[in-house]
């Protein structure tokens, strides 16, 4: 027994790696919706990068310990307090028994991480501890978590002296994004004026926006479509876009396939900054071609394994 | 087989299929590529995510095209026939009445000729075991409903166009529900969690009328 939830939060999950392989039959990915915030909080606890951590939504989460543990946030930038005491994100923070740790609403971006020396005990289905909570697998129960939820420890911590993020590691959200993203597969299917706004007009976060997808409010795009197009696969990064005109961006827990027009496909560099997404941000598409965007891939893990060994095979 | 071979995205490619069955059968080849991450059929295509940092995206083209080269087709399914309990109508089925307004057709009609057929499991997909069937009676073909609800219970029997379709779970859907089945589609604590596998062929039995 190591800590206790007492203030669960607005929606706080065990997420880990993602659940790969089973698309096929319907089932999402899931894991972390931020992948890079996870393995940066299970490096400062001497994790492997894909261990499973909390993912806090928003309103943060309280916690108290029962037993000594270390403990790392990052992500989403919040008030950390330990008995009251305020304490810092992207290091590693001792706990002794009874003590309580605060993580406060976040001020930036939508989603923190927290992150346990040894790693929060998880149900693993299908490859994988993540939760997805539109079937209730994996993570705690296939849930989120409730207050009086006992989180435990699943294995032994490394010895790992306590450690910090060096700054330039350290990623700093704004209320404005701009996404890396390919012409998708049905973008022809925009009316010509239309399709050259998906790639120079702002749109903005709307108040649907979960791990399942983000709607992204805009002057209603035409398309020339008749709604009737035959279901195809989509992916987290597909953007959407419905008859209504405003499109959504599908997120880790995107259904695996949708007969709405794929306009856009965001770069797998930049997906996981879909996880931060919060209402009103603003968002732009720069456009990038597949080569373009595998290049830009490479140099990011260069720049990221010099902290992150490891993290090409999660980013 | 010479299909295109299309990159949808960075890390994706896109095969044209002429046959959902086919497509399934594909992708399941495909899946077993180093480096695949995720083969996933859909009513004419199969895509392919690939991990783009490890393998260079022209050698998992080329390993698509010998995969295409040496495909034969869909291989006869496992052959299971599952028989499926729908309550229609009723809370069960709330879009049936509209259905058969739709249709100009009795409700009783209509349930003979959802019943009256044998359907085959074209895909999973959408949700986890989610299962959309082929061969329903063309008769009975609508169009999706124009706001989708929020709310399908799990295990809604669901027409979209020519297919009729089981939701495994409860969740948004848009496909007219006409009725329910108790049986459980896709259990994650069983050894085989899904209920269907494509090529299964399904008979719906009505169990309140």
């Amino acid at each position: 027994m190591t800590l206790i939830v007492e203030r669960p939060g607005l929606q706080t999950l065990v997420q880990a790696g993602p659940r790969d392989g089973y698309r096929n039959r319907g089932v999402p990915g899931a894991g972390a919706a931020d992948i890079l915030s996870l393995a940066l909080a299970n490096r400062l606890v001497g994790n492997a990068l894909d261990a499973a951590a909390l993912e806090v939504t928003l309103s943060g989460v309280g916690l108290r310990a029962t037993a000594p543990c270390r403990v790392a946030v990052t992500g989403a930038s919040c008030a950390l307090r330990i008995d009251g005491s305020a304490a810092g994100m992207h290091r590693c923070l001792e706990l002794a028994a009874g003590q309580h740790l605060d993580v406060g609403a976040a001020e930036s971006g939508a989603r923190s991480y927290l992150a346990i020396a040894g790693a929060f005990r998880a149900d693993s289905v299908l490859g994988s501890a993540s939760t997805y909570l539109p079937a209730g697998l994996g993570g705690y129960r296939g849930r989120s978590l409730a207050a009086g939820d006992v989180l435990e420890i699943a294995g032994d911590p490394q010895a790992d002296g306590s450690r910090e993020t060096p700054g330039r590691f350290r990623l700093i959200y704004t209320d404005s994004w701009t996404l890396r993203a390919l012409p998708g597969a049905e973008m022809h299917l925009l009316v010509e004026e239309h399709a050259e706004r998906l790639f120079h007009e702002p749109f903005s976060v709307s108040p649907r926006n979960d791990r399942m997808g983000v709607q992204l409010d805009t002057q209603a795009f035409r398309l020339d479509s008749t709604g009737l197009l035959d279901s195809r696969p989509v992916f987290p990064g597909t953007v959407q876009c419905p008859e209504s005109g405003i499109p959504f961006l599908l997120g880790v827990d995107a259904q695996t396939t949708g007969g709405y027009p794929r306009i856009a496909e965001v770069t797998r560099l930049d997906r996981h900054l879909t996880g931060q997404l919060r209402t009103g941000n603003r968002v732009r598409f720069l456009q990038r071609s597949a080569d373009e965007a595998v290049r830009e891939l490479h140099a990011a893990h260069e720049f990221w394994s010099e902290w992150l060994p490891g993290i090409d095979a999660l980013l | 087989m010479n299909a295109r071979i299309l990159r949808v995205a960075d890390d994706r490619f896109a095969v044209p299929v002429e046959s959902t069955a086919r497509g399934q059968a594909l992708a399941a080849e495909l899946a077993q590529l180093d480096g695949c991450i995720d083969a996933v059929g859909a009513i004419a295509c199969v895509e392919v995510r690939f991990d783009a940092a490890a393998t260079p995206a022209a050698r998992f083209r080329a390993s698509i095209r010998d995969v295409l080269s040496g495909f034969r087709g869909a291989e006869p399914g496992r052959g299971l026939v599952h028989e499926i309990p729908v309550e229609y109508g009723g809370a069960a089925g709330p879009d049936l009445d509209g259905v058969c307004a739709a249709l100009g057709m009795t409700v009783e009609e209509f349930v003979d000729r959802h019943t009256g057929g044998e359907c085959t499991v074209a895909m999973l997909g959408f949700t986890p075991g989610f299962a959309y069937l082929d061969g329903m009676d063309a008769g009975l073909a609508v169009p999706r409903r124009n706001v989708p609800r929020s709310d399908v219970p799990a295990g809604s029997v669901g027409i979209a166009g020519p297919r009729t379709g089981i939701y495994s779970l409860q969740g948004p859907g848009g496909w007219r529900i006409v009725g329910r089945t108790s049986r459980q589609l896709f259990d994650p604590d069983a050894p085989e969690p899904f209920l269907f596998a494509p090529g299964d062929r399904v008979r719906f039995v009505a169990v309140n009328r």
